[in-house]
């Protein structure tokens, strides 16, 4: 082969554990070594709003580049609306008014920034806990505050549904 | 002309392209220029890289696999690669947490690696397979082409495509 390349150096960093103090500061501002459980390896087949979709094979984005799904009857935008319309779409989810566990019913939480676009999705579980995917990172089991504060926002809307079928985590 | 030197890419820190061409290579198929470039020579090295880019451009594959493995080697200018390097590091490093692509590609490393344009796409590739990286939007950007296969909803398919596009234009192996 005429053009070979070497291998660059630097590790893989690829997860919550790498963040440097200062990234943890900025993104999650109270994520502390106990207030989460990691669940899954990092991977990049999908992201957080995938998965708190229930979708483990594909990234959810508004964004049109290849590689990401996004419904052809919404906006390819990041408001929090659009997103309540998605979950209704793919998944049946309805606003709701808190994270409350209740029961016969499957949460999500929408994290929203401060320029008012989404950020971050979660799923609760059947214990109360939140599952969320963080970017090319791991899943985690938190609660939902642990997140909050930082770049993934705050949350700022809930959605419930009937738990009716059944969940691959 | 005889080949100034012959040295594995991977064995080189430093430096700049070093390329000759060997006696018993078919003059015909060498680029005019190419074997005027000398180690140490900046200059030289650059324009006869730029050379052999372009010339690639017009070969076939098959015909341009055979003339470089016989007739001579051609390394990055290793300042460039140094670049991209450290570029993609900081990308990954401040990106990791995220989840759309818009986010990802809008950081200035990204943006500076898509301003390398073609230059970039060894390194993009040698990237996407080694370590992964949403490398696609780049790849779109600076090839302005949607290679077969590429039009899926699914990331690691559309990450499979590409790595195919790249091998066939002899961008990774």
């Amino acid at each position: 082969m005429w053009l070979q390349l070497g291998s660059i150096g630097g590790e893989r960093m690829d997860s919550l554990n790498d963040l440097t103090d200062e990234q943890r500061q900025e993104w999650f501002p109270r994520l502390v070594k106990d207030s989460y459980r990691k669940t899954s390896d990092a991977t990049e087949d999908y992201n957080c709003i995938a998965w708190a979709g229930g979708d483990s094979e594909r990234k959810w984005d508004p964004n049109d580049t290849d590689g990401r799904y996004w419904r052809t009857d919404l906006p390819r935008d990041y408001e929090v609306e659009t997103f309540v319309k998605l979950f209704k779409l793919e998944g049946g989810y309805e606003p709701c008014e808190n994270g409350e566990p209740e029961e016969g019913f499957e949460k999500i939480a929408i994290y929203v920034g401060l320029d008012k676009e989404v950020k971050h999705a979660a799923r609760q579980q059947p214990s109360g806990e939140w599952t969320s995917k963080c970017g090319d990172l791991e899943d985690i089991e938190h609660a939902l505050s642990v997140l909050e504060g930082g770049g993934y926002g705050w949350v700022k809307k809930f959605l419930k549904r009937p738990a009716l079928k059944p969940r691959q985590n | 002309m005889q080949l100034l030197e012959r040295r594995k890419t991977n064995d080189l820190k430093s430096g700049w392209v070093i390329c000759g061409r060997r006696e018993d290579a078919p003059e015909k198929l060498m680029p005019k220029g190419i074997e005027y470039s000398r180690i140490g020579d900046k200059q030289a090295s650059i324009g006869a890289y730029q050379l052999m880019r372009e010339f690639r451009k017009t070969q076939r594959w098959d015909v341009e696999c055979d003339l470089f493995s016989d007739g001579i080697d051609l390394i990055e200018p290793s300042d460039l690669e140094e670049e991209f390097n450290r570029l993609a590091e900081t990308w990954r490093k401040d990106t990791r947490m995220l989840s759309f692509i818009r986010q990802k590609a809008m950081h200035p490393a990204y943006q500076k690696i898509i301003g390398m344009g073609k230059e970039a796409l060894p390194f993009i590739f040698r990237e996407l397979k080694e370590r992964g990286g949403d490398w696609i939007w780049a790849l779109e950007m600076i090839t302005r082409i949607k290679p077969e296969g590429t039009q899926s909803t699914k990331f690691k398919d559309v990450v499979t495509a590409w790595l195919n596009w790249g091998r066939t234009h002899g961008f990774t192996q």
